[in-house]
């Protein structure tokens, strides 16, 4: 068989099949001069933004871009930008992340890269929804969701569905948000990605539970934190937990709610994800409250506002502090 | 029956990785037939596999004469993980794009797919043609009236339509399959619901806006009829378009140009669009909330899709349908219609439709014992929807006090099975009281709470 020695192909392979620790063992084991190389600087960015070390992959992944630049690459100039960006928007630099996204949604505009199109806007729908500006989140949801449809890709429909739920889920629009979730499902299904199925499934729970159907709600939460688990998915278990935490308060089922939010936010540790995190305090904050533990309410909800006035989520930050002075 | 055995084309431009053809093949039980570039390819096979390991170029350079004539999906396989080659290679006729050694798995899980859809067919061999109605189940003949009106206009991609119909009837699932097996099929599919998204936003959404056009608009972006070019826009509940963008909307259909908003520039857009809507706009138009020619040029093909309430025993082969595809999603054992959930299924009205009636049949298959539908997990979905239909069901709204307190009656009794002492309970009335509710019509006095 011909093949020729591609030194980073460990390493790439690890980062598509998500063993993020194995993709920056292998990196870091490579010798000094493939170590210098653009693709080297791009996937050790993947790798780290995965393991939520946010700065070190902003760090590679402004240094990828400058290499991929030089040598003229702008495919791959445009992914180091994505992924840049990215680890602003892990930091919680939500303006910076913002313009690092339009700016790589304007290279591939340009590059008729119609898949990092869709990447692009689904990031921006992402940052929209942590800004609380639904309907531009749903817009850039649309956008997204007609170029993976366009180029086949339900791996990114789906995605592109599950947001557009939460988004709906957000705004308190359950009918909506499982209609979305609905489409979601068939969506993951038709992608064979248990991971998908794990986010949709858990979505048309929450959904459920929302438009007054708890039982039902649960029984579908449950099925995607098997799901969650069985694929060692952290941070859809920290959410799937949080939603069961909030279909359990909505119940009267207060203890239980509290047992879950503490969960989720154990998970939501273990990811580094400042936005799961912020989520987890938000909700168990309410759990809380609802069973009188004031005290750590307050502490709660402080912790969830000082994330998000991190993150840039300001309306979020006010809710909490709202909720914080009414107890 | 046809005893064609698929098989698997290769056209090696290389010789990497030429060994493993033989083991997928093997592996899914069909037969390889290899090709060298300057062969006449075939005219049918599963697939045919493009080889180009360390010949990307050459390989790409032969894709587009090829899409055009070989009668199977092009899989382009190369050994350049590259995003952007990826997507040239779709561009030029590709049907995917697989870089190996990565993506080996993934290119055999297709594979098998593909085999699998190709032994279905010649196991069906007198449908060459899939029917895109397919999704919409059902005979009864109000439905089966529909379908053949719509597969009358399949073939006019350019025919603008427009959809009628309860919300729940499958509107967006028609407007799919007039453009999946329509000339346009291939294009952008873009559906936007004009009631979901604020007046201020929609003419933006809808023709896009150019930078600094209003204070938020921070950069250019296109509007759904530029990402539909090509395609399909489906307007679903076009009654709710403001006044105000109505005109546009018949400017963009009579001159097939769109301007955003902000923008002093026109830009041509090849969109076929199929409009839907749930309330009656001939009356819309009397009331001067629709304009009138905007309705003509939308309505130039009416289609009506019927309520499940109107369907006969389509309710009973669409919950059987829902229940074996829902089976097998959850891993359970399909359940039996026992002539008690028939009972059920028949006599509840539905207001939410196909919908409704999937969500009744998923809930009930969850809560139930597997292998059965409880009847009584069957009524819960029932009886909440029925409060839903006062807005957007069979009631009209606005509607008389009478005819709502006779909703919450009728759905009190639908989510009790039909128990007229469990449904009184649940509301609060004696027997006699619910009794009344039931029996009263449009005109009595509603005034005796």
């Amino acid at each position: 068989m011909q093949t020729t020695h591609d030194p980073l192909r460990a390493a790439r392979v690890a980062i598509r099949t998500g063993r993020f620790r194995d993709a920056a063992a292998a990196l870091a084991e490579l010798p000094p001069d493939t170590r210098q190389a653009p693709e080297w600087y791009l996937l050790s960015a993947m790798a780290a933004w995965r393991l939520g070390d946010f700065s070190a992959s902003r760090q590679q992944a402004f240094e990828a871009r400058a290499r991929f630049r030089a040598v003229g690459d702008a495919d791959g100039e445009m992914r180091a930008v994505n992924v840049a960006a990215a680890g602003v928007f892990g930091l919680g630099a939500l303006a910076e992340a913002e313009d690092g996204f339009s700016r790589a949604l304007q290279l591939a505009q340009q590059q008729g890269d119609g898949l990092m199109v869709a990447r692009c806007a689904n990031n921006l729908g992402n940052i929209a929804l942590y800004l609380s500006q639904h309907e531009a989140a749903l817009s850039f949801y649309r956008r997204a969701r007609t170029g993976f449809a366009q180029l086949g890709f339900e791996h990114g429909v789906a995605e592109t569905w599950i947001n557009t739920a939460i988004t709906y889920r957000d705004r308190r629009r359950y009918e909506d948000a499982l209609r979305a979730a609905d489409r979601a499902l068939d969506a993951a299904e038709r992608a064979g990605s248990a991971r998908l199925l794990a986010e949709a499934q858990a979505n048309r729970g929450a959904a459920m539970a929302g438009l007054g159907d708890p039982k039902l709600g649960q029984i579908h939460l449950e099925r995607s934190l098997t799901i969650a688990r069985s694929e060692r998915d952290r941070l859809a278990e920290a959410d799937v937990l949080r939603l069961l935490g909030t279909a359990a308060l909505a119940v009267g089922a207060r203890a239980e709610a509290v047992r879950r939010g503490e969960e989720s936010l154990a998970v939501a540790r273990e990811t580094h994800h400042p936005w799961a995190i912020a989520e987890s305090q938000h909700d168990l904050a309410r759990a809380y409250r609802a069973v009188g533990r004031d005290a750590d309410a307050a502490s709660a909800f402080a912790a969830a506002e000082a994330a998000y006035r991190t993150l840039g989520a300001t309306a979020r930050a006010d809710a909490a502090h709202r909720e914080a002075a009414g107890s | 029956m046809s005893d064609i055995t698929p098989t698997l084309g290769v056209v090696a431009f290389s010789a990497s990785f030429s060994t493993i053809w033989n083991d997928i093949a093997e592996e899914l039980g069909v037969g390889v037939e290899r090709f060298e570039p300057d062969d006449e390819l075939p005219g049918r096979a599963v697939a045919l596999i493009v080889a180009a390991g360390g010949e990307e170029e050459r390989a790409l350079d032969a894709l587009p004469a090829w899409s055009a004539r070989v009668g199977a999906p092009l899989l382009f396989v190369g050994a350049r993980a590259s995003h952007r080659f990826a997507i040239e290679a779709l561009r030029r006729g590709a049907a995917d794009y697989f870089a190996l050694p990565d993506d080996l798995d993934l290119l055999r899980r297709m594979l098998a797919a593909r085999i699998e859809t190709a032994r279905g067919r010649t196991s069906k061999e007198a449908q060459p043609v899939t029917d895109p109605f397919r999704e919409l189940l059902g005979t009864s003949p109000a439905l089966q009236e529909t379908i053949a009106t719509a597969s009358r206009v399949l073939a006019h991609g350019g025919v603008t339509l427009l959809i009628g119909g309860e919300t729940g009837t499958g509107k967006e699932l028609l407007a799919r399959a007039l453009h999946d097996g329509g000339p346009r099929a291939g294009e952008p599919f873009v559906a936007v619901n004009c009631a979901a998204i604020p007046e201020q936003l929609l003419e933006s959404e809808l023709f896009g806006h150019e930078r600094g056009a209003f204070t938020d608009a921070h950069r250019a972006k296109p509007g759904l009829f530029e990402e539909a070019d090509g395609g399909t826009l489906f307007l679903d509940e076009i009654g709710h378009l403001p006044l105000s963008l109505q005109g546009k909307l018949l400017r963009a259909l009579d001159d097939r140009k769109v301007r955003r908003v902000g923008g002093t520039q026109s830009r041509g857009v090849d969109v076929r669009i199929v409009a839907a809507t749930h309330v009656d706009l001939a009356a819309a138009v009397r009331e001067r909330r629709f304009r009138e020619d905007l309705f003509y040029r939308l309505n130039v093909v009416p289609l009506v899709l019927p309520p499940l309430r109107d369907r006969g025993d389509d309710v009973l082969l669409l919950a059987e349908a829902f229940a074996s595809q829902l089976a097998a999603r959850y891993s359970l054992p399909v359940p039996r219609i026992t002539p008690a959930v028939r009972d059920v299924l028949k006599r509840h009205n539905w207001p939410g439709n196909v919908r409704e009636l999937q969500h009744a049949v998923e809930r009930a298959l969850l809560l139930s014992e597997p292998g059965t539908l409880d009847p009584a997990s069957l009524a819960p979905a029932s009886g909440k929807s029925a409060s839903r239909a006062t807005a957007d069901g069979p009631i009209p709204f606005p509607a008389t006090l009478t005819t709502i307190q006779h909703a919450a009656a009728q759905a009190a009794l639908d989510r009790n099975a039909g128990n007229k002492s469990a449904a009184a309970r649940q509301l609060g009335v004696s027997r006699a009281r619910l009794q009344r509710l039931l029996d009263r019509k449009e005109g009595d006095d509603a005034d005796d709470a």
